[in-house]
């Protein structure tokens, strides 16, 4: 429940390793990362910036390793 | 790693998951993930609920802001020499730059240019470094103290909790790690700490080797140490069976990758090879320190000597460094 309430505010990325937008589908083709939760901005630091800088809201970036 | 601002995205690179907490103009609250070795020992430091207490303090440092940008400076790191991974010279890359890559080339670009140090090679030391066994659910918990260390001497005790360190406040173990990975080995380190319904400050005094640990589990001394060449331990009953005593130098070569460590294949060794001394010493090292010392002891084109047990005669094998 408190981490619930956490997703709300806090802009979350999750960042692996490949910017370009292509890239970024196959990274989550090759990772069965189909159904990433709706919260989570998909490795892209960028737009995570830019989200927290107009909703006043911190971020949490998450980086993990790529097999 | 591509593209990643290494001058805001710093941390220990052997991890395979770590969160950083932000403000939206790049000041860091704090980071979260912490790693001791493999397999069993990789999640010793972390866990669901400490990652939990981790956002909250985050969601704390947030409300307090700006009034305490000051005490969060510290958490950035130096300029690093290159921008991103991509610009580092040899760097690995393949689909992807791995935080791994970024040190082990950094590593190995320091050994080349003969400006590797023991302070490169020792990175991002645990809370037990200095004597601090914390609780793995919190993070911040004191659970023990070593007796004799730098933390027993600071009269910190079991219970206590760490608020801020070096004037940074902490929101996890790897808060801790990043305060201590930054320190020089010898210095001071002003801690604030929560006993009880009361806070206390001490001060923490380091100096000589607080700052070695376990490197052989990270992926980064691979490349950026061992460049193909990957020797173990022998175990007790393979040492016995030789008739090498138990606190002897004995390592089992296992692998040469080519063409990394193809000069020391050239040079006579081989896989299986059971390696009895290393320039003459046969005191016995941990895998950490023998991989230390190869590149500490023996710069580029330097040579080194192998006394090797094969078949069970002894050889001598020199070799160029590689």
């Amino acid at each position: 429940m408190r981490v619930r309430w956490q997703l709300g505010l806090a802009v979350w990325v999750l960042a692996a390793c490949v910017p370009a937008a292509s890239a970024q589908d196959d990274l989550k083709k090759n990772l069965k990362d189909n159904n990433v939760a709706e919260h989570w901005i998909y490795d892209d630091i960028a737009a995570g910036f830019a989200e927290a800088r107009a909703s006043g809201k911190p971020l949490l970036i998450t980086f993990r390793c790529v097999p | 790693m591509k593209g990643v601002d290494l001058g805001l995205f710093q941390f220990d690179w052997d991890q395979t998951w770590c969160v950083f907490y932000l403000n939206a103009d790049g000041t860091i609250y704090g980071r979260y993930g912490t790693r001791a070795g493999n397999g069993d020992n990789s999640t010793t430091h972390v866990s669901i609920e400490s990652l939990r207490r981790s956002m909250v303090r985050a969601l704390e440092l947030h409300r307090g802001y700006p009034a305490n940008k000051s005490q969060l400076a510290g958490k950035r790191g130096p300029k690093p020499e290159y921008a991103v991974a991509e610009k580092i010279p040899n760097i690995e890359q393949h689909h992807c730059i791995h935080c791994h890559n970024v040190r082990e080339a950094t590593l190995r670009n320091k050994w080349l240019d003969k400006k590797l140090t023991r302070e490169d090679i020792w990175t991002f030391p645990l809370p037990e470094n200095i004597g601090l066994k914390m609780d793995v659910d919190d993070g911040l918990l004191v659970k023990s103290v070593t007796r004799g260390s730098p933390a027993a001497a600071a009269g910190i005790r079991p219970g206590d909790a760490l608020v801020s360190l070096a004037g940074q406040p902490l929101i996890s173990q790897a808060d801790i790690q990043w305060v201590l990975h930054q320190s020089p080995v010898k210095t001071t380190l002003a801690a604030t700490l929560r006993r009880g319904d009361g806070a206390t400050a001490t001060t923490l005094s380091l100096s000589g080797d607080w700052k070695q640990s376990d490197i052989a589990w990270r992926g980064s001394s691979g490349p950026g140490l061992r460049y193909g060449f990957w020797a173990t331990p022998l175990g007790a009953g393979d040492r016995a069976s030789r008739g090498l005593a138990p606190d002897s130098f004995a390592f089992r070569v296992r692998n040469l990758y080519a063409p990394r460590a193809g000069k020391l294949r050239e040079a006579g060794l081989r896989e299986g090879d059971v390696i009895v001394a290393v320039d003459g010493k046969v005191d016995s090292m941990t895998e950490s320190e023998f991989i230390t010392y190869l590149r500490l002891a023996h710069p580029p084109g330097d040579t080194i000597r192998f006394t090797v047990l094969r078949d069970g005669r002894r050889e001598e094998i020199e070799a160029p460094m590689w």
